[in-house]
């Protein structure tokens, strides 16, 4: 009844497709994501043209389409975590979970366009498959292309408004055309049944602009409902974007040029340049990558940052020293590799702390501030680099009164009284210098302030211009560079000795590297600890630079508790045994996850618990039905007050369950005719013909002949012929027949009294000529 | 459409059966083997022709010129030892020619009643439409009702009474169509349609010396006849069949393709010839069945259909057949 339709599901396919275009700005590259997603997109058209030829009933068929569609995200994205290759486990949702927590982070984290990992090329995918498939549900299963508009139009306006700078124009096209292909499709197929003779009683006269204006009503309604719901649901890349006025190309933005960083930073410039141009491509062993530092900054005057030291010179031994921590300190050796870098000379893109020799001798020196310059051109360099992992009383209870220089704690005379007063509000007079770090970091990374790259304007009033830290902190607005700054100031207010890193955020992963873009360019807070050396804070709020590193939040009880020092610094290296490296800075959670290792077995036992019982209810459900048809059988049976109502019974019964594989007479035939038609339907061989012979005739005799005439019983003949019926069907269609039979669900309609679909069905072969 | 003779499961049992239904059976089997061995490859017109006889009813059969339709109707006539008239209807043909007319004797000085060709058994019209309307109606009481009313005196007509008329398609040159009311008349109307090949070249050589027809026997007599009607009059018609009846008779009036239904009757004559065809497969209830293959029949002369219907080049057959296809078989009522 429902037909296959290839071509419009062809269309509908080309309509998802179409509208996934303006995704290619959001995430790069393309290709990682475009591939999958073309194929859930053909896998559900196929999927629901096949189903549509097995089965009438629709929501079954939007079922099939989804279970496939999901059973294709688990082969595509949860490979290796399949039972057996192919079936889906707890396991394989826990992975596309985690798959999928990390979309989260890199859609909340990056701006567009983002990296293509497989976090968010399964998120991409899989909101085009949901996309596709209710395009597909509506447009070729239920017949509506009209409404399936919704679905597209809530595509397109994900990418729109996700999109900083606008589409282009163009992208509306090939949707809107598919659309109107879809609509078309639909208009041209119902002018061509006009004209057809109308059925004798057949099509009851209903309003047919009433129907439409509920139809119209009821997707109003629920396009507004999807309208205020969706967008809280869907995660969202930050509107604004970041601190591409740190970057400077040499030549605009020249495409192979090399990029510097200005060593020179006004922290009252709005940023207005923009670029998605890659910087640099490399490799790191890190789990959770460290900024790249490129330049360090540590004199503040009149509202600009600059490097004070202009000492450099080549360390005697042609080794960098790594980090200047007490050798006690937990850390772990990390490497990145870089395949292509456009950083100009003397600017170099590495982690802090670097060890080893990474250059070739006389292509490098370091600056007074440990910052590493090259001289010549390396287009290719690894470098290794150590990361900290320190307790919290490494940090040290007294600031770190023996600063490397006195400009790291000088302050800006005209903001220092605000800064002050305001280090007074923000921390308590006994903390510790970890605690006030921490407690700057998280005033600043909290609701009251706001990411943005626009500054706000002069403050109203203002006779003269305000100082840029003290209108930052008035209007608690700014980019990377502002917060920064203020933590910098906060912390030298409180003696802790800071000075600003500028660099590059980690960058998106693509395959097995990772890209650099200029609109990655960041600036961060170092603050000095006497047993560390420069720690690296995190200020910005989340949604531009993600998480602050491990050290700079409040961690779980149990790493507080553990202070005990001793312990750890007794034997490094079996604490570093114990603990997997990536602990270190693992977010919160995984922490909780690490630490419960002792209720793992509950946990699984409750997982399970919850597979029985999901299993057990979907065995439940799924015998709902047939156990509907037994009742209904049961009570036909016993309703009937003589033998000729049992018969009767019997062959509704029987033609009803023919009616699930499929088999159904025409609407005029007889018993007779009936028969007939079933019999060529299900292949009966001569035998099962003449048990449904004799079914038929003693039907006839039931309803026709005089009232007591000889009636044997024919439940054996018609089970016989429902076996026979059954058995040479295929299996997809033997277990929905058996699973959903439809003398189930009228018996259970029945019972809710609700209204029976006999009506629409008989209708509908005019409706679809 | 399977032939319902011919299955097994459709015959009542013969112990079951009846006195009344055997003769049926056998009377008409008889029939048909006569008559199917002078009309070659005809079984169908043959089986509806009998059924007609059975069902009290009379025969329009309507064709082109040279297909057969007198030699059917003469034939039957022939196989049933009865009295048995022939009227070639033709324009100067009266009314009284055909009910009988009172002249004068002169002996006996009074008007004395002539009966008419229709006083028999079997009347056979041939090409009934070449008569004025006014000559056509003359027919109309006495197929109704049995009888014919001259001066005012009304004159039984013999039972069984049977009239087969012949006539050409209207859009012949020199007919008068026949009127609704006469159609209705007349319970079933056949076309013979064209031999297959096969009966064709059969023909040639069965009628190429004497004609099959002079060495014709009867094989039943009128008693006999009235016998089997009244037989036939007792098949069960349970009350899903007659409902089925009335729903598809209901169905001719509603359809949008068809500016006028059939009457009521054409009910009753559709629940009569269904009668008759499950008494002639031996079996003593009419089956949904039975309506379905008399149906066409019955039905498809009494229905005119709509200029749209004509235009599209459907006949009033095609519409019931579409009807036959969507007018729901019901199940008993409880």
């Amino acid at each position: 009844m429902t037909g296959t339709r290839p071509a419009d599901a062809a269309l509908a396919a080309v309509a998802t497709l179409a509208v996934t275009l303006p995704l290619t700005e959001l995430f790069t590259p393309a290709g990682a994501w475009f591939r999958p997603s073309v194929f859930f997109v053909a896998l559900i058209a196929v999927s629901g043209a096949v189903l549509r030829t097995m089965t009438t009933t629709r929501p079954l068929v939007v079922l099939g389409q989804a279970v496939v569609a999901f059973e294709g995200v688990c082969l595509v994205h949860g490979w290796g975590h399949l039972w057996k290759g192919f079936v889906p486990t707890v396991d394989t949702v826990h992975t596309l979970g985690i798959l999928l927590t990390d979309a989260y982070r890199t859609t909340t984290t990056y701006t567009a366009p983002a990296p293509a990992d497989r976090g968010t090329t399964l998120a991409v995918s899989l909101l085009i498959a949901i996309t596709a498939l209710a395009v597909d549900a509506l447009a070729v299963t239920y017949r509506s292309p009209a409404v399936a508009g919704l679905p597209l139009l809530a595509a397109f306006l994900a990418s729109a408004t996700n999109t900083s700078t606008g589409l282009a124009a163009w992208l509306v096209v090939p949707p809107a055309l598919a659309w109107l292909a879809m609509v078309g499709r639909q208009g041209v197929g119902s002018l061509r049944t006009w004209g057809g003779t109308a059925a004798p009683g057949g099509r009851t006269d209903t309003d047919p602009a009433g129907s439409f204006a509920t139809v119209g009503r009821v997707v109003g309604v629920l396009a507004l409902a999807a309208a205020v719901v969706v967008p809280g649901l869907v995660p969202h890349f930050p509107t604004t974007f970041i601190a591409d006025g740190l970057a400077r190309s040499d030549d605009a933005r020249g495409n192979g040029g090399t990029v510097r960083l200005s060593t020179s930073i006004d922290i009252a410039r709005d940023l207005s340049d923009r670029s998605s141009d890659p910087v640099l491509v490399y490799r790191t062993t890190s789990e959770d990558p460290e900024p790249l530092r490129v330049g360090l900054l540590d004199t503040y005057r009149r509202g600009r940052w600059q490097a004070s030291s202009d000492v450099t010179f080549v360390p005697l031994d042609g080794r960098l020293p790594g980090s200047s921590a007490s050798p006690d300190v937990e850390r772990t050796t990390e490497k990145i590799t870089v395949s292509s870098s456009s950083v100009g000379l003397p600017q170099v893109a590495m982690p802090a702390n670097p060890v080893g020799s990474p250059f070739p001798t006389g292509s490098w020196r370091v600056t007074g501030d440990g910052l590493v310059e090259l001289t010549s051109r390396v287009p290719e360099y690894t470098v290794e680099y150590e990361q900290l992992a320190p307790t919290a009383d490494q940090f040290g209870p007294t600031p770190g009164g023996a600063a490397p220089d006195s400009e790291d704690l000088a302050l800006e005379p005209r903001s220092e009284e605000r800064v002050r007063s305001l280090l007074d509000e923000v921390t308590a007079g006994d903390d510790s210098p970890l605690e006030v770090a921490r407690k700057i970091q998280d005033y600043l990374r909290g609701p009251t302030f706001t990411y943005s790259e626009d500054l706000a304007d002069q403050t109203a009033g203002g006779q003269r211009a305000e100082e840029p830290l003290v209108r930052f902190l008035d209007t608690k607005r700014g980019y990377c560079v502002q917060f920064a700054s203020a933590m910098i100031m906060l912390s030298r207010a409180a003696g802790i000795p800071a000075r600003m890193a500028v660099g590059f955020l980690p960058g998106a992963i693509d395959g097995d590297d990772r890209v650099v873009r200029v609109s990655d360019a960041h600036a961060w807070p170092e603050l000095w600890f006497p047993d560390l050396g420069w720690m690296r804070f995190e200020p910005t709020p989340g949604v531009r630079s993600g998480i602050a590193p491990g050290w700079t939040r409040e961690t779980s009880a149990p790493e507080n508790s553990a202070v005990p020092a001793p312990s750890s610094s007794a034997s490094p290296s079996a604490s570093a045994s114990t603990r997997p490296e990536r602990d270190v800075t693992a977010d919160p959670q995984q922490d909780a996850g690490g630490g419960s290792t002792g209720s793992g077995l509950v946990d699984l036992v409750r997982a399970h618990a919850a597979t029985i019982g999901g299993v057990l209810a979907v065995l439940l459900l799924a015998a709902v039905t047939p156990f509907g048809a037994w009742l209904a059988r049961r009570r036909a049976r016993r309703r009937a007050r003589d033998d000729a109502e049992r018969i009767e019974a019997e062959w509704q019964s029987l033609l009803l369950r023919l009616g699930d594989i499929g088999i159904v007479p025409g609407d005029g035939s007889t018993p007779r005719q009936a028969s007939h038609e079933l019999g060529r339907a299900a292949y009966l061989t001569p035998d099962e013909d003449a048990a449904l012979g004799r079914v038929v005739a003693t039907l006839e005799r039931a309803r026709y002949a005089r009232p007591g005439a000889d009636l044997p019983d024919v439940e054996g003949d018609a089970r016989t012929v429902w076996r026979a019926a059954l058995g040479r069907r295929q299996r997809l269609d033997r277990v929905r027949a058996l699973l959903l039979p439809e003398e189930g669900r009228r018996h259970w309609r029945s019972l809710l009294r609700l209204p029976g679909r006999g009506a629409a069905e008989r209708r509908s072969p005019d409706d679809e000529d | 459409m399977s032939d319902l003779e011919h299955d097994p499961r459709t015959t009542t049992d013969p112990s079951a059966r009846g006195a009344g239904l055997d003769q049926v059976l056998q009377v008409s089997s008889r029939l048909a083997t006569a008559m199917n061995s002078v009309i070659e490859g005809k079984q169908p017109v043959v089986r509806t022709a009998i059924t007609v006889l059975l069902a009290e009813g009379h025969l329009l059969l309507e064709d082109v010129p040279g297909v057969g339709k007198t030699l059917l109707a003469k034939t039957l006539a022939r196989c049933i030892d009865a009295s048995v008239r022939r009227v070639q209807f033709t324009p100067d043909l009266l009314p009284s020619d055909i009910t009988g007319v009172s002249v004068f004797n002169q002996d006996v000085r009074d008007f004395e009643f002539r009966p008419g060709a229709i006083f028999a058994n079997v009347v056979v019209g041939d090409e009934i439409n070449r008569a004025s309307p006014k000559t056509q109606s003359a027919l109309l009481e006495s197929m109704e009702e049995g009888q014919v009313t001259v001066d005012g005196t009304t004159y039984v007509l013999p039972r069984p009474f049977l009239v087969m008329a012949t006539q050409n398609p209207i859009e012949m040159e020199g007919t008068y169509p026949l009127p609704e009311a006469q159609r209705d008349r007349f319970m079933a109307r056949i076309s013979m349609g064209y031999p297959s090949a096969r009966s064709e070249l059969d023909m040639l050589e069965l009628h190429g010396g004497a004609s099959p027809l002079e060495s014709l026997q009867p094989v039943t007599d009128a008693a006999t006849v009235q016998q089997m009607i009244e037989a036939v009059r007792t098949v069960h018609a349970s009350p899903a069949v007659r409902q089925y009846i009335v729903d598809l008779v209901g169905s001719t009036r509603s359809s949008s393709a068809l500016r006028l239904g059939a009457s009521p009757r054409a009910t009753l004559h559709l629940l009569r010839a269904s009668r008759a065809h499950a008494a002639l497969s031996g079996r003593d209830h009419v089956l949904p069945d039975d309506v379905q293959q008399v149906a066409v029949a019955v039905l498809a002369h009494r229905l005119i259909p709509t200029g749209e219907t004509q235009m599209a080049r459907r006949s009033t057959a095609d519409v019931l057949a579409d009807l036959l296809q969507r007018v729901r078989v019901p199940a008993p009522t409880r």
